[in-house]
């Protein structure tokens, strides 16, 4: 779907990615979601056996759940943190072959476009009626509306390709920090700032 | 809109499926097992499926032995899942049909606050099986509160319900008709004629918890013998003619002059003597028509109704207003009056 300098798709999970025209990828708009990522958790999965209840309950404790629908304060707990590269690729494999984390500069690509899309997609509010139901996940319109997408500015820190370096960004909620969010930092993951790292997806396409 | 007269039937089970949700956990298999074998065994055919708490797959259960003989596969399949529900109402809620939903867990389930005040949440019953080692099934129960049949402008005109313990009773209140079904039974089944215009009316069953069901009705060929215009007896017809002028008849039991009102001779005897009693009687071109068994019949082109006992409503201002009791001999439609024959 073409939104003004953008075009705009849903993944199998009902999250939407988006890319402007001279972009050669989707990037999704929310970082990885709990919600969003339970619905994979939901599937038969080759490596079901690593995403155990247990597994999944320690994962919380490290950034609370809250309802999808709940996202008055602390909306940072809706998103994902604290897994590993090897936790995320049997997620991103499920997505799709050309599926996998961003690197820096498509991130920043993302980040300096922000203002632009949260004004695309307000557009894409409007026209919200014309999609399919089962096509689009339950909270993605409300966080639309309500959050300040694409979150690049204040959410949780997210895990960049390479699995080395982080985009820092203010974030007071989780991990206390001063970064701006050009710029790469370089996280010991011995520390607890594991708590505070999330990962947002791309999709490559291939011209 | 012009109101038309259609005839509707409807077959009904009152029963809920069950849907049975299971925590997948290798611990506490035996005692799920044994509870939920107990339970498919205690609601024969009811049980519909089974899911595992963190897997959308549903394991269909055709008759109780299933679980017995399938669900040491199954649970091999879902062993230590996150114990996450939201995908699993999210598909039971797609067709709207009412279920029981029954979750025997030991645990916290993650999401299940995603759900809190939804329609679907209040049909879920919770077993913790750390707390209670079997199920009550009076827990499990959901009872119906009230069954109705309405919409804005529905007239039963005659109506058949099954089964026969059942006890239909019509209510009219604030311009509207209400059939309401009172019994206790697990099929309901019924034949209805009605008035209406576009918009059919609705079986609506409303239990304890949760919104209520609509259910809508096929449209049959008439199932209700149309009622008759028969020729008025011989006899009778001097003494209708003056009841419609309003004028003194001679009685055929006592030859005296009676007042057009009379309907017993005071010498005894019914005067109307051929007219069924407790109805209210038709007449038109010297025929007559008795309502016997049905509620109501249309007049002035269904916009107007009688009802068995006698009182007129007329469809005014998007309602039925109820006019008044009929007196002896009252013009109700054009060239047609009507009587309450009652002694």
């Amino acid at each position: 779907m073409k939104l003004g300098a953008y075009f705009i798709e849903f993944d199998r999970t009902g999250f939407p990615l988006i890319r402007k025209n001279d972009w050669d990828f989707f990037i999704s708009i929310f970082p990885v979601s709990k919600y969003q990522f339970e619905s994979f958790l939901f599937e038969n999965s080759p490596h079901r056996n690593m995403y155990t209840d247990e597994w999944y309950r320690e994962k919380l404790k490290l950034n609370p759940r809250k309802e999808w629908w709940n996202i008055d304060e602390k909306y940072y707990e809706l998103f994902l943190t604290g897994l590993t590269l090897r936790e995320i690729e049997p997620f991103l494999r499920y997505l799709g072959d050309n599926f996998r984390l961003p690197i820096r500069d498509e991130w920043i690509k993302l980040y300096k476009n922000s203002r632009d899309i949260r004004e695309t997609l307000n557009d894409l509010n409007k026209i919200k009626s014309l999609l399919k139901h089962e096509d689009v996940a339950s909270p993605v319109f409300l966080w639309i509306e309500k959050l300040p997408i694409p979150l690049t500015n204040e959410c949780v820190l997210e895990m960049l390709y390479d699995g080395e370096y982080f985009i820092g960004k203010p974030n007071y909620g989780l991990l206390p920090n001063l970064w701006i969010p050009e710029e790469i930092r370089s996280i010991n993951w011995d520390t607890d700032v594991r708590k505070s790292v999330g990962f947002r997806i791309l999709k490559e396409i291939k011209r | 809109m012009q109101k038309r007269i259609l005839d509707f039937n409807f077959n009904v089970n009152l029963s809920l499926p069950v849907i049975i949700i299971l925590e997948p956990s290798e611990e506490n298999w035996n005692k799920i097992f044994n509870i939920t074998l107990e339970l498919t065994k205690s609601l024969p055919g009811r049980v519909e499926k089974i899911y595992f708490l963190g897997n959308k797959k549903e394991y269909k259960v055709f008759i109780p032995q299933d679980f017995e003989i399938y669900s040491a596969e199954w649970i091999r399949e879902n062993l230590n899942r996150p114990l996450l529900i939201g995908k699993i109402l999210e598909n039971l809620s797609t067709d709207n049909k009412k279920r029981i939903i029954i979750v025997i867990t030991s645990k916290e389930i993650i999401d299940l606050r995603d759900w809190e005040n939804s329609e679907i949440s209040k049909w879920i019953v919770f077993f913790n099986i750390g707390e209670e080692s079997f199920i009550d099934l009076k827990r499990i129960e959901n009872p119906i509160a009230s069954v109705y049949i309405k919409n804005s402008d529905f007239v039963p005109l005659a109506f058949e319900i099954k089964p026969e313990n059942i006890k239909s009773i019509i209510d009219y209140n604030d311009g509207k008709f209400i059939l309401k079904i009172n019994g206790d039974s697990e099929q309901l089944e019924g034949h209805l004629k009605t008035i209406c215009s576009d918009e059919l009316p609705k079986l609506i069953i409303q239990r304890t918890k949760g919104d209520p069901e609509e259910f809508l009705f096929q449209i049959e060929s008439t199932w209700f013998s149309e009622l008759q215009w028969k020729n008025i007896p011989d006899n009778l017809l001097t003494i209708i003619n003056s009841g419609i002028d309003k004028k003194d008849f001679k009685c055929p039991n006592c030859n005296k002059i009676h007042n057009y009102k009379t309907l017993i001779c005071p010498e005894g005897g019914t005067i109307l003597t051929d007219f069924p009693l407790n109805t209210v009687i038709l007449i038109k071109n010297n025929k007559y028509l008795s309502l016997s068994d049905w509620f109501a019949y249309p007049l002035k082109n269904n916009e107007r109704i009688i009802t068995i006992d006698g009182t007129l409503y007329d469809w005014t201002k998007g309602k039925w207003e109820k006019v008044k009791v009929i007196d002896l001999y009252e013009e109700v439609d054009n060239e047609t009056w009507g009587l309450l024959h009652r002694i």
